[in-house]
């Protein structure tokens, strides 16, 4: 890469406004829902900070030509093996297990105390299942089609590249799409309506306290279905904001045989999710 | 001896080249050795829609989604995300985080302190 874009790139002040945006919206997200009202302000404010910084980054990084590759060789020997992107990804991806890992085990948790009386969302949702399992097949698919997109582009074939991408980016949409379809229906009680005429679990029908619909704040089982899958939900949708950016750059011949790296970095991502809800399907989907 | 010569010193960056020609060789055919991996996420993902249609005890169903998560989790981990071919480094780093979640899963998520009915309860207030 160029001596100028890579000054330019560590002398950014990208980072930190981003942080301070972050923080803003955690602080004012958090005190506004808990009876603080004014604190909308302060998310609002986040928010702004948090896209400006996005947007500073984002125009650093799209006119680069080339991108960094630095290896952590100060520290000891292993680390010449890895780059410090590379490394830096896998401690991000460290920090998100623990989060989905915190959301799962406080899941299990909450169920084993409930006992029988949790009645599983996989109940609510067993008439159709069907949409869980499309989505289960959209996001394998969209693994493949984002490391073939990193294939593509090592061999500098930069519209199989830009196809591959787009193919990701519309799973991650159906993803979405099916996700919010599936979520109007079980907060609108739509899962087990007509057809239901013995309206009972074991078949397959609503339990008597979901008969108005089953949402974030109709019970504990609500709550930790939805927060989790929502915060996966989150992720995906973060990654097709991100493809977006990709497929734009990709279009243009950004990443080839010597530059790949932000397609290899991202693929990382998008596969946790995958590995993410590889454990939310069957733990809230089936059981 | 300058460095050059040394080849101490030299060790690492040829095994980094070594790493990288083996990234690049080890999948020649890695279209077709993709989309196979692709068949067995998609078989175990029907065979744990299958098993939970059997209605299996609660054991039994708990040990083949397990099961079969933490083998759909391998074949992502080592082929889409290269960890297979990635340097030791890369693979310790994503194991970090096992020991904590086996705490969070068996020493917090599969212990039952008793009957709770709501969150409020659950929270002290």
């Amino acid at each position: 890469m160029n001596e100028a874009a890579h000054a330019e790139h560590h002398g950014t002040a990208a980072p930190i406004v981003s942080a301070i945006g972050l923080m803003g919206i955690m602080l004012g997200l958090t005190l506004a829902v808990n009876g603080y009202p004014s604190f909308w302000f302060v998310f609002l404010v986040g928010l702004f900070v948090l896209t400006t910084g996005f947007i500073m980054w984002l125009s650093e990084y799209y006119p680069m030509t080339s991108e960094e590759n630095e290896e952590i060789e100060t520290y000891h020997p292993a680390f010449a093996t890895l780059s410090t992107r590379k490394f830096g990804t896998w401690i991000f991806l460290l920090t998100e297990m623990m989060v989905f890992g915190t959301l799962l085990s406080a899941y299990l948790r909450y169920r084993a105390a409930a006992g029988a009386d949790w009645v599983p969302a996989a109940d609510i949702i067993r008439s159709h299942l069907i949409f869980g399992v499309i989505n289960t097949m959209a996001l394998l698919l969209s693994s493949l089609t984002m490391v073939l997109a990193l294939y593509a582009a090592k061999r500098n074939d930069h519209k199989a590249t830009t196809r591959f991408l787009g193919c990701t980016f519309l799973l991650g949409i159906l993803f979405l799409v099916i996700k919010g379809f599936e979520w109007w229906e079980m907060k609108n009680g739509h899962f087990w309506g007509e057809h239901c005429v013995v309206k009972d679990i074991s078949h397959h029908c609503i339990a008597p306290k979901y008969e108005n619909g089953f949402w974030i704040n109709t019970s504990l089982e609500g709550s930790t279905f939805y927060v989790t899958t929502g915060t996966h939900g989150a992720h995906v949708l973060v990654g097709v904001i991100a493809l977006a950016y990709l497929i734009v750059k990709a279009n243009r011949g950004g990443y080839n045989s010597e530059y790949h790296d932000t397609l290899e970095l991202f693929g990382l991502y998008w596969h946790y999710v995958d590995v993410v809800w590889v454990f939310v399907f069957p733990f809230l989907y089936l059981y | 001896m300058s460095d050059d010569e040394n080849p101490d010193i030299e060790a690492p960056e040829e095994e980094a080249v070594e790493e990288e020609a083996h990234d690049e060789h080890e999948f020649p055919g890695y279209a077709n050795g993709f989309m196979a991996v692709f068949g067995w996420l998609v078989f175990f993902t029907v065979l744990e829609v299958m098993a939970i249609l059997q209605e299996f005890s609660f054991g039994a169903t708990m040990f083949i989604l397990f099961s079969i998560a933490f083998v759909k989790v391998w074949f992502i981990a080592s082929f889409f995300m290269h960890l297979r071919w990635d340097p030791p480094l890369a693979r310790r780093t994503g194991a970090v985080p096992i020991f904590f979640l086996i705490v969070l899963f068996v020493a917090i998520g599969l212990t039952s302190p008793g009957t709770t009915d709501d969150i409020a309860t659950i929270c002290g207030f």
